[in-house]
């Protein structure tokens, strides 16, 4: 049993919550690390009646780009409108709006290097 | 098959041109934008030098009788395809019976459309571009006419994207554009009021604009001394100097001689400006060196085969 077993026993055990961890280690060894911090109960979020926000959101990544001209906070969006572009490279790919909308914010800039799923314009 | 619907006769059919047949007087022709002619065939995947249609006049619109891939490039405006916007510098599949029309551009003279494949034509003297001032090329060497069905290839419909290499970023219309030229063989003999005044003035475009040239409107370039020439080779992107003092800028569809003393030549990585430069565009000429013409030919081929590449690696990972 090394120290560095230890130390990632004690990180899983607070990575996942966990008030105590037992587990077999090295030849028929066993481990019990028992986190000694009273575990905040796991807040199960109760549905609240704010809506979720309508949202576009990309299915690449790449650095975004603005349409020309750029569409701008209150901005009223069609479906299918093409409000940006990803560029990878040489290449630029569309987003599209999947819904109508009016845009109520606009969390990337031009320049910004965007993952997948990430969201680049949210609706009113 | 696709189906020209409204169209004016200046528009063409155009690749890259008739190249090394200049000794026996026929002109090059080709795209007055090569770069944008080359942007759409390399969004497509094609041969740089497929055929495409050279849009000057509009509105113009076509229909797609089959699903077909497509690319539009050059000037920028308004450009639909079955009523839906499409971006500039886009390739995009249309399906059967979907009309695109493409509107006066904003930006710029002229559009291409590239498709798949190329335009499938007979090439004569090794070329499909249309000489318009010869009549021979392209479509019976003539602009297109509303009813005209060109053979395209049918292709199953891809994901649309567009290039990032934009050239018009650069281009502001509204001011005198940045043209390089190299001095031409009679530069010296121009007076020094001349050779200042070339590459100080804002030289306008004309009304008399074609494929075959473009008169320039502004002071008069005198000569130093009196000169007789014989004919001698010309290119497109040669400026020659008239007796009116007036400058002709030689293109496309150019005679491949003539008499009159040039003051420079355009270099090539910038004819394609000249080619989106409609009547009322200035110029402003900067001299540059045979050399600085080459390094910039060549930074521009080399965007291309960047583009050219990452079109294949994506269509690669497309399937």
């Amino acid at each position: 049993m090394t120290l560095d077993e230890i130390e990632r026993a004690i990180a899983l055990a607070k990575s996942r919550g966990l008030a105590e961890l037992e587990c077999a280690i090295g030849q028929g060894g066993r481990l019990k690390v028992i986190v000694n911090r009273p575990q905040k109960p796991v807040q199960v979020a109760a549905p609240k009646a704010v809506k979720p926000k309508a949202a576009i959101r990309t299915r690449y990544f790449g650095v975004f780009a603005d349409t020309v001209p750029a569409i701008r906070v209150g901005d009223p969006v069609a479906e299918h409108q093409i409000v940006g572009f990803l560029e990878l490279g040489e290449i630029r790919f569309a987003i599209e709006a999947d819904k109508p909308g009016r845009v109520a914010a606009k969390p990337v800039r031009p320049g910004d290097l965007v993952g997948y799923g990430e969201t680049v314009f949210e609706f009113e | 098959m696709i189906e020209v619907l409204t169209t004016g006769a200046a528009n063409s059919i155009q690749d890259l041109g008739r190249n090394g047949r200049f000794d026996i007087g026929v002109s090059r022709s080709g795209a007055m934008d090569r770069l944008s002619l080359m942007i759409g065939n390399a969004l497509l995947g094609n041969d740089l030098n497929a055929a495409g249609l050279e849009i000057a006049i509009f509105p113009f619109r076509l229909r797609f009788d089959q699903p077909t891939r497509f690319a539009v490039t050059g000037a920028e405006g308004d450009v639909t395809l079955g009523g839906r916007p499409l971006p500039p510098r886009w390739a995009a599949s249309a399906a059967e019976g979907e009309t695109l029309v493409i509107a006066p551009p904003e930006k710029g003279a002229r559009v291409y459309i590239t498709f798949a494949g190329g335009i499938e034509i007979e090439p004569v003297l090794g070329s499909r571009a249309t000489d318009l001032k010869s009549g021979y090329g392209g479509l019976e060497g003539r602009g297109l006419r509303r009813g005209d069905r060109l053979t395209v290839a049918a292709m199953p419909p891809m994901r649309a994207f567009g290039a990032a290499l934009d050239p018009f970023a650069m281009l502001d219309f509204a001011n005198p554009l940045p043209v390089r030229a190299v001095p031409a063989a009679e530069f010296s003999v121009f007076s020094a009021d001349a050779r200042k005044l070339f590459s100080r003035w804002s030289w306008r475009v004309t009304p008399e604009a074609d494929r075959m040239g473009y008169r320039l409107e502004g002071p008069e370039l005198k000569l130093e001394r009196r000169l007789e020439l014989m004919s001698h080779g010309i290119l497109p992107g040669t400026i020659q100097v008239p007796p009116s003092g007036k400058p002709i800028i030689q293109l496309a569809d150019a005679n491949t001689c003539g008499g009159y003393p040039k003051i420079a030549t355009i270099i090539e990585a910038d004819l394609w400006i000249v080619g989106q430069a409609g009547p009322e565009s200035r110029f402003l000429f900067t001299e540059v060196t045979p050399d600085e013409a080459n390094a910039a030919l060549r930074r521009q081929r080399l965007e291309i085969d960047a583009l050219a590449r990452t079109v294949a690696v994506a269509r690669s990972l497309a399937g």
